[in-house]
């Protein structure tokens, strides 16, 4: 809230808040009126995104500067891992909503899950540090446990940045197979209509690797190997058709 | 999805070797100034919003911007992010943005009509404590009036079910953890804030006056600093 909240320390004490204040006041200022066009046509018509990018909260990522898009292309899912629980497994999900929305409401016709490189979280699992005291983080990585049971071998000391790629690489896997399970999702796939990709970005490096259904491995995003991961229907017996 | 996939490549190409050190610091953790908690909708850049460079922000997104509220026996991945920010990276401040024509809070006050989307509609029993006030208060306003203020009240529902959970309780009180209500209005380009005192929506910039405005130097030095190729707009 505003400063003369009672339960606000002075405003000044917070370098961060400062920062984000002044933030705001010169998109207010300059960028907006600068690219007013642009802004006022957004909300002229309903939005029209090209397509659902799910990703960690790590602060790190940006997923508009990271595709070269601007406001307008990417509905946005972020939680903390880019994890989408099962279809069903219990409680009321925003997840599942927002999945729900974005295909049933907006058509979007592409997925994008994408992890990332030096992700705390998923270190401090493999390490076996997700502690009593993150109750709530522990739990909502139970939906990567199976993650997590590729590493027990290696102790907490052993684990490297590499073995964090690994297992952000599995859980990007895991998570496109969570993905599959929303009805939305399975409909899509299955009538050619939607298309889903697993990404993980390499913060420092700049570089973003995407899954190959080719071969099971992160390529080096070419254009030639973005192609979306192939729908159950592939391998079936026509029965959906 | 090609347009996506090249901009990815330019990000690659060129972005990242014109701020390299910054990138290159990334590795080496984060430490975020605040949790921004938003809407998916595609038309809200928080980071374009704030001015903020990639490592100030952790941001959670989802339909609405909502948070579930706390419960012992259920990780939600709001409760799981919101435990990650306030514990782990201890952030100080938690900023729940909502935003002008949501088409959530649009679904809110037409729950009878989201037959056809069940998830979105048990999602959105996180946002209904609203309704009933936000009936009485806006009786004979058009749908629009009554849109606008739904958002409004919304944003300060999810503010209150981020205060269930104990561990914000404990660092507000501790004075460690602030809470703000904002609502970003795309249309017009302003942020409003909700002034705890005044019990209202207030514009961001005109409460934070004149300390926290951007000075004649500082918008001079950012358009200089962005001039030559960089789009405003990224």
């Amino acid at each position: 809230m505003l400063p003369e909240q009672d339960a606000c320390l002075p405003l000044a004490s917070h370098q961060g808040m400062d920062a984000i204040l002044k933030g705001v006041n010169l998109f207010e200022t300059v960028i907006f009126p600068e690219n007013r066009g642009y802004y006022e046509a957004l909300v002229d018509q309903p939005q029209r995104p090209q397509a659902l990018f799910i990703t960690c909260a790590d602060s790190r990522i940006h997923p508009n500067l990271l595709t070269g898009t601007r406001a307008g292309s990417l509905f946005l899912i972020r939680n903390a891992g880019n994890i989408i629980p099962p279809y069903g497994s219990g409680g009321t999900s925003g997840e599942a909503a927002t999945i729900e929305y974005a295909l049933s409401v907006l058509h979007v016709k592409n997925i994008i899950v994408c992890g990332h490189s030096h992700c705390g979280a998923i270190r401090a699992m493999l390490e076996g540090k997700l502690s009593d005291e993150i109750p709530s983080v522990r739990q909502w990585f139970t939906h990567t446990e199976s993650v997590r049971r590729l590493f027990v071998k290696k102790k907490a000391a052993e684990i490297t940045e590499e073995d964090v790629v690994h297992a952000v690489e599995e859980n990007v896997i895991l998570q496109l197979a969570h993905l599959r399970t929303h009805p939305a999702v399975a409909v899509g796939l299955s009538q050619g209509e939607l298309n889903i990709y697993g990404w993980v970005y390499h913060l420092g490096k700049g570089k973003v690797f995407g899954l190959n259904p080719a071969n099971g491995e992160f390529n080096s995003l070419l254009e030639k190997d973005a192609i979306p991961l192939p729908s159950l229907r592939n391998r079936r017996s026509g029965a959906v058709r | 999805m090609t347009r996506i996939i090249k901009g990815v490549f330019d990000f690659q190409k060129n972005v990242h070797g014109t701020r390299e050190q910054l990138f290159k610091n990334l590795g080496s953790g984060q430490k975020p100034l605040a949790l921004f908690i938003t809407c998916s909708d595609s038309r809200i850049s928080p980071d374009m919003l704030t001015q903020t460079q990639p490592g100030e922000l952790f941001i959670m997104r989802n339909a609405g911007n909502i948070v579930s509220p706390y419960s012992w026996d259920h990780a939600s991945g709001e409760a799981a992010t919101l435990e990650y920010a306030v514990k782990q990276l201890k952030v100080r401040e938690v900023i729940i943005c909502g935003h002008a024509k949501c088409g959530a809070i649009h679904g809110l006050l037409n729950m009878d009509k989201l037959d056809a989307l069940p998830e979105v509609k048990r999602w959105l029993q996180f946002s209904e404590p609203v309704l009933a006030a936000l009936k009485r208060d806006t009786e004979g306003m058009s749908q629009e009036e009554i849109l606008a203020i739904g958002i409004e009240r919304n944003v300060l529902q999810q503010l209150e079910n981020v205060k269930s959970y104990p561990f914000v309780r404990e660092a507000v009180d501790r004075g460690e953890l602030r809470l703000h209500a904002w609502v970003y209005h795309f249309e017009t380009g302003t942020v409003l804030a909700h002034d705890q005192t005044k019990k209202r929506f207030v514009s961001l910039s005109d409460a934070t006056k004149p300390k926290f405005n951007a000075t004649k130097e500082e918008i001079e030095s950012y358009i200089k600093s962005h001039q030559g190729g960089m789009d405003l707009t990224i």
